[in-house]
């Protein structure tokens, strides 16, 4: 019992001398906490996490946007046809040799999801603008799309990549190729032409369009890391060229 | 402080806990990156607060010493109207304020007067018109910034003399609770609204730059869990497994019924203030809350701080007087009267009196232990449920037999991720599942209102994936179990399975409709039977009514034509089995997709709230800033002679574009009800295609 209380009072000095200190250090403990967390939230992602891009796949309706994510997901091609409301995958890929989180949101194509779909598109990093090589109104909806994608996003130079999809359906083309290239270079985007069938360039389109994700992020870090001038000498520089 | 008591040497977690207490405190929702950290320790501090669940006392004293500089930082605008200590050093502020313009008006005269003189001194014969015109000038200013001094202790004394009111208001509520002064009630919170606004304003400059738009303008500030309607708060912080509680309720009961039904401090202690300040601030902020953050009298203090502040009677306006009548009724009567009243409440008021005066049955059944009966129970919640004696002691009494389809289960929050260990069996997902897809509405909802951060858009990605996991998990599982059901439905089959999450049933309920949809022909009309029998209040019944009543809210002008078909369709059902199949797939399509279209209206109807709040806000600021100049008036006015005639033109056109709006709104109405039909026909088409 003595014994017991010794290692009590001992406890209670240490506990008031703790408290003491914790009172006395309050402002300081809190810059140091919000330092932590700032070095925390800098030095963690590279480190504990592999670094996660955010893809989401746009289109109307039937183009195969379910099709292509699973396909890269699952290695699987579903027949049957049910619309999606929203779904979303995470999966850990390789990258040019580094490792990085792939999530991939797949949207509806439908209208009648259109609220809950703005919300993805605020935290899309990339988009993949879908539409059915055999249904030209898919290519028109297109237009819709990008549009959408750019007023949300505020920003032209978003990652984005056109892509043509069902291109095992050859014979039923419907949306000629010329059209498709002239429409991704407008916007300055590549096209790609996939199916999700046999899974012809599916892997292809996630792939580019995470490496531009990566390239925007590295800019922007970069932007954000002080280089503001670089940038905007560059900037210049390009101007004087142009 | 209480250093002395041998327990010290266990208050080393509590200190820890306090510590990580005011982490997750400070990390706002804005930083999603040290979210990891926090809820390991939190986790850490946890068990060791299982372990020695007693000693919370030790942890209150800790927290009340570390409180009063996080108290700074929490003094938020959503803090309760009833604290006092927030409104008086708001008083002293500006008190202090008063005192330092007078001195700087005093100062400036006395400049003024000393100027004069040298100027005089220095002056005198050359310039003395001009002087005048100056004396004459600064008198005038002296004049206006008096008129201002009083302008602004008239509005303060005003301000006060209305506080004044609004407490003895206040105090003379609690006591008596009448139906005529509940509308007296409503002004004053309408008023405390107001307040609230205009605080909200002054909360920026000290935070503004640069900082998300939520951390100004928070969640618990714009849409309150406190001090709503019950449906808004449920709405707003539900519990995900269809209990139809808010979260506040329910975790208050359950940390009662988990620690408080053995404790002598129950209905009966004092709470811990600054504590409950702490629980009540992160249940308005949707925070996670810690064991740490609980014990017995805060819980109860929070259940009836939580009740007491709802604008309407438990029991609801209308039937809260019958309730009254019927505890005078002879006992076979009685008992016949409670339960039909108790049916004819919605299903939000239902449940939550369920739940409590279930939970007030179990208080009083351990009343050897606790030694709380009926009477400490009607002293401490009497006032704030606003029920007599005889009535709330009825309640309890007969608790089991009002409610019999309730029982009190611990909550448990929707998965942050699918463990690996995940029960195969489709019960469990499909259980799941719906807490997730509640969570994700809940969510979705939130960001319609304007809420959107790095932390929420996380919240929303992953609940998102876990969803998918689900539904991919729940497909495998039941091509698995396919064979042994008919060949004939599995598009049938799966579509339900997706649906039913977004259908708000109970647990059980949702089992015998997936073993309907399974086994199909025999258990079918077991099924309808349930749904016929509205007289015995089974697990399904409040079920069905909350579902209607949500559809009368929303949708009432588009679904005159569908309301009447569910009770008609199951009476028709019975004399072939395909058709009656057909019936119920029709149905269930129709309940997905005017569910759907009632989360969305409701997105909508919550973006506009929160417009109106944002607006209200402007408005306040806007009159602030013009309240001093008045000029504006002037010029006002001026302009109504000279151009009354196009105001009235304008006024006509405005009248003609809102009868235009209304009939696009009344159209867009209409259309989309066909839409919903079409759609219907599309899916069933398809259905009978593939089957």
């Amino acid at each position: 019992m003595r014994v017991n209380r010794r290692v009590v009072i001992q406890f209670t000095v240490y506990a008031f001398h703790i408290k003491l200190r914790v009172d006395a250090n309050c402002l300081t403990m809190r810059t140091l906490k919000v330092c932590a967390a700032a070095a925390s939230a800098m030095s963690k992602k590279p480190a504990a996490q592999p670094t996660l891009h955010k893809v989401i796949m746009v289109g109307s309706g039937g183009v195969g946007k379910s099709a292509l994510t699973l396909q890269f997901m699952y290695d699987e091609f579903v027949e049957d046809y049910e619309p999606t409301k929203a779904d979303s995958y995470r999966k850990k890929v390789v990258l040019d040799g580094e490792e990085v989180q792939i999530d991939i949101l797949d949207t509806a194509g439908q209208e009648d999801y259109a609220a809950i779909r703005d919300n993805y598109f605020r935290s899309g990093e990339g988009f993949l603008c879908v539409f059915s090589i055999t249904e030209p109104e898919s290519f028109d909806a297109t237009q819709e799309f990008r549009e959408q994608i750019l007023r949300v996003k505020n920003d032209e130079n978003i990652p984005f990549l056109l892509v043509g999809n069902k291109s095992d359906l050859g014979d039923k083309r419907r949306v000629p190729l010329d059209a498709c290239r002239e429409r991704a270079h407008a916007w300055q985007v590549p096209y790609v032409e996939t199916s999700a069938k046999t899974r012809d360039n599916v892997d292809k389109v996630f792939f580019d369009l995470m490496r531009e994700i990566r390239s925007r992020k590295s800019d922007d870090s970069r932007a954000a890391n002080g280089n503001v001038r670089d940038k905007v000498k560059r900037r210049k520089i390009k101007c004087a060229i142009l | 402080m209480d250093f002395e008591s041998p327990d010290v040497e266990k208050d080393f977690p509590g200190l820890y806990a306090s510590e990580t207490g005011r982490k997750s405190n400070e990390s706002d929702f804005s930083d999603g990156a040290d979210h990891e950290k926090p809820s390991k320790k939190d986790l850490l501090g946890r068990r060791k607060d299982k372990k020695e669940s007693k000693k919370d006392r030790g942890y209150a004293a800790l927290e009340g010493e570390s409180s009063p500089e996080e108290d700074t930082d929490t003094k938020s605008p959503s803090k309760s109207k009833k604290t006092k200590s927030f409104k008086f050093p708001s008083k002293n502020k500006e008190k202090r304020e008063k005192s330092r313009d007078k001195e700087k008006t005093v100062e400036e005269t006395i400049k003024h007067k000393e100027l004069n003189e040298k100027e005089k001194k220095k002056e005198k014969e050359r310039e003395k018109e001009r002087e005048k015109e100056k004396k004459e000038k600064e008198k005038r200013e002296k004049l206006k910034e008096k008129d201002k001094e009083k302008e602004e202790k008239a509005k303060f004394k005003l301000e006060s003399k209305e506080k004044l009111k609004d407490d003895k208001k206040d105090k003379v509520k609690d006591k008596e609770k009448e139906k005529v002064k509940e509308k007296e009630k409503e002004k004053v919170k309408e008023k405390d609204k107001d307040k609230k606004d205009k605080k909200l304003t002054k909360v920026p400059s000290t935070v503004t730059s640069g900082v998300p738009f939520e951390e100004i303008f928070t969640l618990g500030v714009a849409l309150p869990i406190f001090g709503v309607p019950l449906q808004q708060s449920v709405e707003r912080s539900r519990c995900h497994d269809d209990t139809l509680l808010p979260l506040v309720v329910r975790d208050s009961i359950d940390f009662l019924q988990a620690h408080g039904l053995k404790s002598n401090q129950i209905y009966r202690a004092d709470p811990d203030k600054i504590k409950l300040q702490q629980l009540r601030r992160l249940f308005t902020d949707r925070g996670p809350t810690f064991p740490y953050h609980w014990d017995v009298p805060v819980a109860c203090a929070m259940l009836k701080a939580f009740i007491s502040e709802l604008p309407d009677s438990i029991l609801t306006q209308e039937l809260h007087g019958q309730f009254e009548q019927a505890t005078a009724i002879a006992e076979p009567q009685r008992e016949a009267t409670m339960v039909a009243l108790v049916a004819k409440l919605p299903a939000c008021n239902h449940n939550l009196l369920a739940w409590l005066m279930r939970h007030f049955a179990t208080v009083v059944a351990n009343e050897q232990v606790n030694q709380a009966n009926i009477q400490t129970i009607t002293n401490f919640m009497g006032p704030a449920l606003n029920m007599s004696q005889n009535l709330l002691t009825y309640l309890v009494a007969k608790a089991d037999k009002l409610f019999p389809d309730v029982s009190l289960e611990k909550y448990v929050p929707p998965l942050l991720s699918i463990p690996a260990d995940f029960p195969e069996c489709g019960e469990a997902m499909r259980c799941e599942l719906r807490k997730q897809e509640s969570l994700l509405n809940q969510i979705h909802a939130e960001m319609h209102a304007g809420f959107i951060t790095p932390a929420r858009d996380q919240r929303l990605w992953e609940a998102q994936r876990i969803v998918t996991q689900l539904k991919r998990k729940l497909r495998s599982v039941q091509k698995s179990v396919e064979p042994n059901a008919l060949p004939q439905q599995p598009s049938v089959e799966d579509k339900p399975s997706e649906e039913e999450p977004v259908k708000e049933t109970q647990t059980n309920e949702i089992v015998t409709q997936a073993d309907v949809e399974t086994i199909k022909t025999p258990s079918t009309d077991a099924f309808q039977d349930t749904k016929e029998s509205p007289n015995i209040p089974d697990p399904t019944f409040p079920v069905e009514f909350e579902d209607n009543f949500n559809f009368q809210t929303t949708e009432i002008k588009e679904t005159p034509e569908e309301e009447p078909q569910p009770p008609a369709e199951p009476v028709k059902e019975k004399p072939k089995l395909t058709e009656k199949e057909l019936k119920v797939l029709r149905l269930e399509l129709e309940n997905a997709e005017y569910l759907q279209l009632k989360s969305l209206l409701q997105a909508k109807i919550n973006s506009e709230q929160f417009e109106i709040v944002k607006l209200r806000s402007h408005v306040a600021i806007k009159n602030k800033q013009e309240g001093n100049v008045q000029t504006n008036k002037e010029t006002k006015e001026s302009y109504t002679a000279e151009e009354q005639e196009l105001r009235q033109k304008l006024i006509k056109e405005n009248a003609i574009l809102e009868q235009r709006r209304l009939s696009l709104v009344n159209q867009i109405f209409q259309e989309r009800v066909a839409c919903v039909q079409l759609k219907i026909e599309l899916a069933m088409n398809e259905i009978l295609s593939k089957s």
